[in-house]
């Protein structure tokens, strides 16, 4: 509120405030006991552990909860360019009225075999640190086999299906997006864990 | 029951399976459907056994094979016959695996494309 100001006000209220009470113990309206209580001294140190154990240990797992959950949103983000690629590949087909031969057709299953193993490593890292979790990777991955079967499970397996025509690009868009909203809305569960 | 008979489809099939029909193009789930897997399918019935499916160390399975094979497969024979005689066996991927036996489950229909 008050910016640099406001630091300089707390340091002479700080100052102040430690005058003061210097102050009334110079004057001796404050007398100090000299003799230490054993116990008094380890119920202060106790204190002072817990003071200093309880923050540093909340903070601790604060982070750590954090590390997984920003591992786990990368993960995740790394799934959504793998399938992206397939995406892209076939726009690129449509647009550039290119003629896809087998071996284009062999890339687009195999990058679709690399994000399934992708999903794989996701699930065991749902097991490991969130395993009450799995309907959000049982989401996942329903929603990328959806987008899988739209693919390659119709007409662009066809040999004689060489040429992307304006529907299967049209419906390419809409499913991939689909795809894309399911995994950013569990990204962002992810983060809300 | 024991498994007594299995399929390793990269060896007795392809590494690179295809479509769903014939028609469609080489090493369809039609092709693999009816010269392999029916009839060791058919046997394991009937002599009460397990037929492993070895899916592993291929490079990926198109939607419409799964469904042209194992789908149509379930289609048929029934998705309770199917999962009590067929195991697929699936150490490369967990997703592979899911992917074939929730079409098992839940075949879609034969719809021509």
């Amino acid at each position: 509120m008050f910016g640099y100001r406001g630091n300089y006000i707390l340091a002479v209220v700080c100052l102040a405030t430690g005058a003061f009470f210097g102050s009334i113990g110079m004057f001796g309206s404050i007398k100090v006991n000299a003799e230490i209580n054993i116990l008094d001294a380890l119920s202060l140190c106790a204190t002072l552990l817990i003071a200093f154990l309880i923050p540093t240990t909340v903070k601790k797992i604060l982070d750590d909860n954090r590390s997984v959950k920003i591992l786990l949103v990368e993960e995740t983000q790394d799934l959504l360019s793998l399938s992206k690629a397939v995406y892209a590949k076939i726009n690129n087909f449509y647009t550039s009225e290119k003629q896809m031969t087998g071996a284009d057709k062999d890339a687009v299953i195999e990058a679709f075999y690399t994000a399934e193993l992708k999903m794989d490593s996701i699930r065991e890292q749902f097991d490991v640190s969130y395993p009450d979790k799995t309907l959000i990777h049982e989401d996942i991955t329903i929603a990328l086999l959806k987008y899988k079967s739209f693919v390659t499970g119709g007409i662009f397996m066809n040999s004689k299906y060489i040429e992307i025509d304006h529907n299967f690009f049209m419906e390419n868009k809409s499913e991939f997006s689909e795809f894309e909203k399911h995994v950013m809305t569990k990204v962002h569960k992810i983060h809300k864990f | 029951m024991k498994i007594e008979n299995k399929i390793v489809i990269l060896t007795d099939f392809t590494d690179s399976p295809g479509a769903r029909y014939r028609e469609d193009g080489d090493f369809s789930g039609q092709e693999f459907l009816e010269d392999i897997l029916l009839d060791k399918f058919n046997d394991a019935v009937a002599g009460n056994y397990i037929l492993l499916v070895d899916v592993d160390s291929v490079w990926g399975y198109p939607s419409s094979f799964i469904s042209g094979s194992f789908g149509k497969l379930s289609i048929e024979k029934g998705a309770e016959l199917v999962l009590k005689h067929l195991e697929i066996k699936s150490d490369n991927s967990k997703t592979r695996y899911q992917e074939i036996i929730s079409e098992i489950k839940h075949p879609r229909s034969d719809v021509r494309v």
